[in-house]
């Protein structure tokens, strides 16, 4: 059984189109509201989605723990995560799912630039470089985009990796975790979407503390090897 | 008595005042009362007597009891801001886990006709 877990955070005028869009490839798509104050539960719900509704906001990792969560104890065998802002293209899914089914990896990273990032702005493009150069560091991977939330995990690797970040460090923190366990991670080029009015993402301050939990994570690698 | 020093002590003797009460009504725990009582009379011997400190004054090498009072401050505040800092991450994190909890037990799951928006 395949699952989508979409995180959300008063996402109304486009979660319709990204559950309906992720349908198409999963049995079951479970939207994670990150205490929206808007009608993205209820939309969503009308969508045919399941619907988990965090009292207040969490961040983007502890909503995609939760949905990680509810997957496993639905009996999910792969669990595909796709942001709730329609910055992806659902379409690519099965591109992402395909290394899991066939059994070549555990995580697949959905890459914006192994595709064509040019819709992405000049400052996120070098913020996401940096990081992924140092979650790259950290794991002994060669990571290309490591903030991406457009993946697909396979069970095994959902059950063994406990990442402790609530927000947009999970990302990293949870190739780092996946590498050092011994699972396969690949990349796969996505579609690169940034819709003009997009307000929301990881800003200067939120990429300051994703770095600083990367390079923490740095260290431990070097001593795991000692 | 300068006029700094007799400020120092009505603070000193207020914010003893508050402790007290606070420890009266359950609203601090016991070791945190016995350091704040422990600040708040060091403030107020300050005041009182700005002579209290100087063999210790002249023992770390410091110019005037001042220089003294403001470093042991400065160290102080720092100290309980990294306490603060602590409690409050474990703070975040326990109310996040029963962020978590709650979606999961079923309670934060929603009908169409309950939804936010």
């Amino acid at each position: 059984m395949i699952a989508c877990v979409i995180p959300s955070f008063n996402e109304e005028p486009t979660i319709a189109e990204v559950v309906e869009g992720v349908k198409r490839y999963c049995d079951r798509v479970i939207v994670v509201d990150d205490g929206s104050t808007d009608g993205t539960s209820r939309v969503a719900l009308l969508c045919g989605a399941e619907v988990l509704r965090h009292p207040f906001r969490v961040g983007v990792g502890g909503a995609i723990s939760t949905g990680f969560e509810a997957a496993m104890r639905r009996g999910a065998d792969a669990i595909l995560t796709i942001d709730g802002d329609g910055q992806h293209d659902p379409n690519d899914a099965p591109k992402l799912l395909r290394p899991i089914s066939s059994g070549e990896a555990d995580l697949v990273i959905g890459s914006r630039f192994l595709g064509d990032p040019s819709p992405m702005p000049l400052h996120k493009k070098l913020g996401n470089r940096a990081i992924s150069i140092l979650a790259s560091s950290a794991s002994g991977l060669r990571i290309t985009d490591s903030q991406s939330g457009y993946r697909a995990h396979s069970r095994a690797v959902v059950e063994a990796v406990r990442y402790s970040s609530f927000g947009y460090g999970w990302a990293s923190e949870s190739i780092i975790l996946a590498a050092r366990r011994g699972f396969r991670v690949a990349e796969v080029p996505i579609r690169t979407i940034y819709p003009v009015k997009r307000k929301r993402g990881a800003g200067v301050i939120d990429g300051t503390k994703i770095a600083y939990d990367t390079l923490k994570s740095i260290p431990e690698k070097i001593r795991s090897k000692g | 008595m300068e006029p700094y020093g007799i400020i120092a002590a009505i603070l000193g003797a207020f914010m003893m005042a508050l402790s007290i009460r606070g420890f009266l009504r359950n609203d601090i725990s016991a070791s945190s009362f016995l350091a704040w009582m422990a600040i708040w009379a060091g403030l107020s011997l300050t005041g009182l007597f700005p002579g209290f400190y100087s063999w210790l004054v002249a023992a770390l090498g410091m110019a005037t009891p001042i220089h003294f009072v403001t470093t042991f401050s400065i160290i102080l505040l720092f100290a309980i801001a990294y306490q603060l800092n602590r409690k409050l991450d474990e703070v975040n994190s326990k109310l996040n886990s029963m962020a978590k909890e709650i979606a999961l037990g079923g309670l934060g799951r929603e009908r169409p006709e309950d939804g936010p928006g």
